[in-house]
């Protein structure tokens, strides 16, 4: 007989949750304590805010332009991004965060052409010359980022350490990318909120879910509003502006990794990107500018939540 | 664990805000089991309910249980039993590029099942 356990920890900036049926509570420690340290692990190793990151060791080549060598793992991580890269017909870049220099989504201002035209030259997959382990950056000046990558596959990786451990059911929750292992012990999926993109604090939809991984690109992170005109964070790397069309977009995948960028995707395709999800034949639901929002997918994933 | 209590509680309220606790935490360096689990997490479980702050009682018996719960010493559940970062990654590069094909849509393309407004 298990019971449900809960650990809440703090990772990647955002509040974090491993959730697990196990024997006891010891073993759920055990194995909770795992799950975490693997996302740290992940977090130490590719994030852009520590100094000694292998990701900032990268961009301290990126920035100079140059070669380096990359083991298996970042190898992993740039074959997947290049390849979401590849799916978005170049949207999806992991080149594109220098332009946050020129954005600053807590004032009121927009940016300069000229200053974005600058940015954009360094922007861009197509200039990397990647022949595994060796990566070179032939324009200098660049950049990369894993914030678009890294929680979700920090996610896979803890739901892979519960499982290797014995665990069947229970979620791993970063911040809203979600892998769950299984459902409840009695067979019932685990009831996801996903929140709405214009009320804090209110739920757009209510996912079930037994198995697989949900995440959600929004507008509502970070955005600025001048002269009226609502400008998000998520940026288009070809243009240097900010997308518009959809404000939410949730996806269910077999992967937490491949549903982030799924959706991050469809976010940046505006609203494109409804038919591009819709060929994909992925479970979603999303909500456009206009507050008008469609659960796509196999029966009962998607609810209206009964209470918002 | 009481006179800790009383040394965030500054104002002697009988009861720590979460602001409080916050500042409490950021100036009195907690041990690294503690840290990594954050202020944030840790308050949450002190306070369930949310409603912004603890007692002196429940923090009591929080942090005790809390203390309890993350100085256990064991062995540790293993990772190298895990798939293997790179394949774990090369499994969701492969799965990306299934989407669309027309062997991986397990629904039909544009199945709508409910629409809103």
């Amino acid at each position: 007989m298990s019971s449900l356990y809960f650990f809440p920890f703090q990772a990647m900036g955002t509040d974090c949750a491993v959730h697990l049926y196990a024997a006891d509570q010891a073993m759920a420690e055990h194995i909770a304590r795992s799950a975490i340290a693997e996302v740290m692990r992940i977090e130490q190793r590719y994030s852009r805010y520590r100094p000694d990151s292998d990701l900032t060791a990268i961009n301290r080549v990126a920035e100079m332009g140059g070669s380096i060598e990359v083991d298996d793992e970042t190898a992993g991580l740039l074959n997947y991004a290049l390849a979401a890269y590849r799916k978005s017909e170049g949207l999806f870049d992991i080149s594109s965060g220098l332009l946050r220099r020129v954005w600053n989504f807590k004032g009121n201002e927009l940016p300069d052409q000229k200053s974005l035209d600058e940015l954009l030259s360094c922007v861009g997959l197509n200039k990397l010359i990647w022949q595994a382990p060796s990566l070179t950056f032939s324009v200098p000046g660049m950049e990369l980022d894993f914030g678009g990558l890294g929680k979700e596959y920090a996610a896979d990786r803890a739901a892979e350490v519960c499982f290797a451990n014995g665990v069947e059911h229970g979620v791993i929750d970063l911040g809203g990318d979600i892998h769950v292992l299984g459902p409840h012990p009695d067979g019932n999926p685990w009831q996801i909120g996903i929140r709405h993109p214009r009320h804090p604090g209110k739920m757009m939809a209510v996912a079930s879910i037994k198995q697989g991984a949900l995440a959600t690109s929004g507008d509502y992170e970070r955005c600025i509003e001048v002269r009226s005109q609502r400008y998000s964070h998520i940026l288009n790397p070809k243009t240097g502006w900010p997308v518009q069309g959809l404000s939410s977009i949730s996806v269910i995948a077999d992967r937490c990794l491949v549903a982030g960028s799924v959706s991050t995707i469809a976010m940046l395709k505006g609203l494109d990107g409804i038919e591009w999800l819709n060929n994909l034949g992925v479970d979603h639901c999303w909500m456009d500018e206009n507050g008008r929002c469609r659960f796509v997918g196999s029966n009962e994933i998607f609810e209206i939540p009964s209470s918002t | 664990m009481t006179n800790l209590f009383q040394t965030i509680d500054t104002a002697e309220t009988g009861s720590i805000s979460k602001q409080q606790f916050n500042q409490a935490f950021a100036s009195l360096n907690p041990p690294g089991r503690f840290q990594s689990v954050g202020a944030s997490a840790i308050f949450k479980q002190l306070d369930p309910q949310g409603t912004g702050s603890v007692s002196q009682s429940n923090f009591v018996s929080g942090m005790t249980a809390l203390i309890s719960s993350l100085g256990k010493t064991g062995t540790v559940a293993s990772t190298s039993t895990a798939t293997p970062p790179s394949q774990s990654l090369n499994q969701s590069q492969q799965s990306l590029e299934r989407l669309g094909s027309p062997v991986s849509t397990s629904n039909g393309p544009g199945t709508v099942v409910n629409e809103l407004i």
